[in-house]
């Protein structure tokens, strides 16, 4: 019983901070299951020149909206593409977009909600009434404005996506600085002499990492959402396709041709998910108030 | 004890500001600090006690400019504390340190204890790495814990070693002046006479002056040199420890003096109760601050300021009827 305590412990107090993290995460059956998925589509959309034997854009009219063969896996669509190929391809578009837009709103987020949290006062004032401003635009209909203005490139479209997403997280992580810096170890940081960068960014940004990680994983998922709607709209990216522009050339076939619009939809909607789930797993994860 | 005090701390105020009333536009302010004066000596330690929420951590704050003072002059030997530009106060911080209450939200979470004591060493520059990281093995030794410490977070540690880790950080840059704001309270019983015992040991082998912050006056008893008490943002006793345990005048500290638990029966003293409670530091009474609550009070006290009066040497007391108490 001794024996069996004191190396308990002691393995306990070697295990670091990740290692802790990576096994509570694993008893989350779900989220483990969504980052192997993750893990797999991203690998798929890496290896896409690989796995492919089309490519993406090239047409066979004589072979048009063919249902899942041996030759087309998937099937085609209406001018013969084999639907396969333009998923795996796609899959590259609206990851990257996912990801790209995800990182550019938790920059912007943190960033302005850590400003607000720490300067407070007439600082906090203006950066809040922006973000209150932002977020009660119609985003939906903003996004189709810029994108119908601007030029509709991969880059253009995650800038608009990110920078329209960030509010909630500058919500947070103010709440979270208002929190913090009240912390006698941030006030003791300031009596050694600690500039305001070093306390910011060394103290109490470190301290509120666990809520933005999970914040940036259910933004990953909520813009492959948002650029899938876009895409569905019309105003999405088309060369190479996303999952969403491949839902959207299907969609006046679905009574014949259900195939060309079913595959991109489970893909966005698994693929949402997922990180919906390694989200929650993550919070679980992180959160110091449960068991260890 | 040389006469050159190494802080001197003149009329400080921190007032903070009430949602004042919208329409009048009056303001009106909370006085946590109302003009509070008083020398620390090189090598002494000066103990502050008073209830909760008579503005004790406030000053302590106000001094080492965590917040700014609303009003008077705090001098850092020649230094004036209040009005130094940043960099100036950077490295005055080298020299005035400060000790905090709760061990367990004075240290980061996420950092190690070596990150925790070398981050003075890392702010101020100082120079290599094997240098600075010395520096903290030395450190973690004289604060009673050991190397094999220093790869640990916070949280494997108790109440007692993290407030050892928090002395260690203070000591890191070699002060002179260490604020000690109830470095103890928020500890077992058991574990106060070792920390005590410890700040003690570090006093007396590097030379430190402490200002030492409690609400309890039989802990201030054990480490203190002179006392001051304070009420409702003003102090209204100082003295020689002795001389304010064995002849104490103000009214207050009286009370104060009669509430410490006696574990001799025998010695027990007959207790003057104070009644009520403290009244808000927003309206503070007129005249003296003590009065609602003074079993001496007559009609001067009601209406008029006692000023700080000396009532022996190095004894100074604020109240009208000290002669007679």
């Amino acid at each position: 019983m001794l024996a069996i305590k004191s190396g308990k412990t002691v393995s306990a107090l070697e295990e670091s901070y990740l290692q802790m993290v990576w096994r509570r995460f694993k008893r989350h059956r779900l989220a483990l299951i969504s980052l192997i998925f993750l893990i797999f589509i991203s690998l798929l959309s890496l290896a896409a020149p690989l796995i492919t034997q089309y490519s993406y854009d090239q047409s066979d009219p004589e072979h048009s909206m063919e249902a899942p063969s041996k030759l087309h896996w998937l099937g085609t669509d209406r001018i013969g593409r084999d639907l396969y190929s333009r998923l795996i391809w796609g899959s590259r578009i609206s990851l990257s977009v996912g990801l790209v837009a995800a990182a550019v709103s938790v920059i912007v987020g943190t960033l302005i909600g850590a400003a607000a949290g720490y300067f407070g006062g007439v600082v906090d004032d203006i950066l809040m009434r922006f973000t209150e401003m932002v977020m009660s635009f119609p985003v939906i209909f903003l996004l189709l404005t810029i994108i119908a203005i601007i030029d509709r490139s991969v880059v253009n479209v995650m800038l608009v996506i990110g920078l329209t997403s960030w509010p909630g997280l500058a919500r947070l992580v103010r709440g979270q600085f208002l929190a913090l810096r009240e912390m006698d170890y941030v006030e003791a940081a300031r009596a050694l002499g600690a500039k305001n960068s070093r306390i910011v960014f060394r103290h109490m940004l470190l301290n509120c990492m666990a809520p933005i990680i999970v914040n940036a994983t259910l933004r990953v998922g909520g813009a492959i959402l948002a650029e899938s709607s876009l895409s569905f709209l019309g105003l999405g990216i088309t060369d190479p396709p996303s999952w969403g522009t491949i839902l959207n050339s299907g969609r006046h076939y679905m009574r014949f041709a259900p195939w060309i619009t079913i595959a991109p939809g489970v893909m966005i909607f698994l693929t949402v998910l997922a990180f919906n789930y390694v989200g929650d797993g993550l919070r679980d994860a992180l959160d110091p108030h449960l068991k260890r | 004890m040389s006469t050159e005090p190494i802080l001197a701390v003149k009329k400080l105020k921190k007032y903070y500001p009430l949602k004042g009333n919208w329409f009048s536009g009056k303001k009106s302010y909370l006085k946590a600090v109302d003009g509070v004066s008083f020398d620390v000596y090189p090598g002494e330690t000066l103990g502050v006690v008073g209830e909760s929420g008579c503005g004790k951590s406030t000053m302590a704050r106000t001094i080492l400019r965590l917040q700014e003072a609303t009003a008077g002059e705090v001098y850092y030997q020649n230094y004036n504390v209040l009005q130094l530009a940043p960099d100036g106060l950077r490295k005055i911080r080298q020299n005035m340190q400060m000790i905090f209450q709760d061990p367990y939200s004075s240290l980061n979470p996420r950092f190690t204890v070596e990150q925790i004591i070398v981050e003075p060493l890392i702010i101020h520059k100082w120079k290599t790495a094997t240098e600075r990281r010395q520096r903290v093995e030395e450190l973690i030794t004289t604060v009673g814990l050991t190397k094999r410490h220093l790869k640990r977070y916070p949280h494997e540690f108790s109440g007692g070693q993290r407030q050892r880790i928090g002395i260690a950080r203070a000591l890191a840059l070699n002060p002179q002046l260490v604020v000690c704001d109830e470095p103890v309270s928020a500890l077992d019983v058991s574990i106060q006479s070792q920390v005590l015992n410890l700040l003690k040991k570090l006093q007396i082998e590097l030379a430190l002056t402490y200002v030492f912050i409690a609400h309890d006056l039989s802990v201030v008893k054990h480490i203190s040199n002179r006392i001051a008490v304070m009420y409702l943002g003003r102090i209204v006793e100082i003295a020689q420890s002795e001389q304010l345990y064995d002849s104490p005048r103000h009214p207050y500290t009286q009370a104060l003096l009669a509430a410490i638990p006696e574990p001799n029966p025998r010695l027990r003293r007959p207790r003057t109760l104070l009644r009520g409670e403290v009244p808000s530091p927003a309206k503070p009474p007129s005249g003296c601050r003590f009065h609602p609550r003074c079993p001496y009070r007559t009609e001067v006290c009601s209406s008029t300021e006692p000023l700080p009066q000396q009532a022996a040497p190095g004894h100074t007391v604020s109240c009208h009827h000290y002669k007679q108490l």
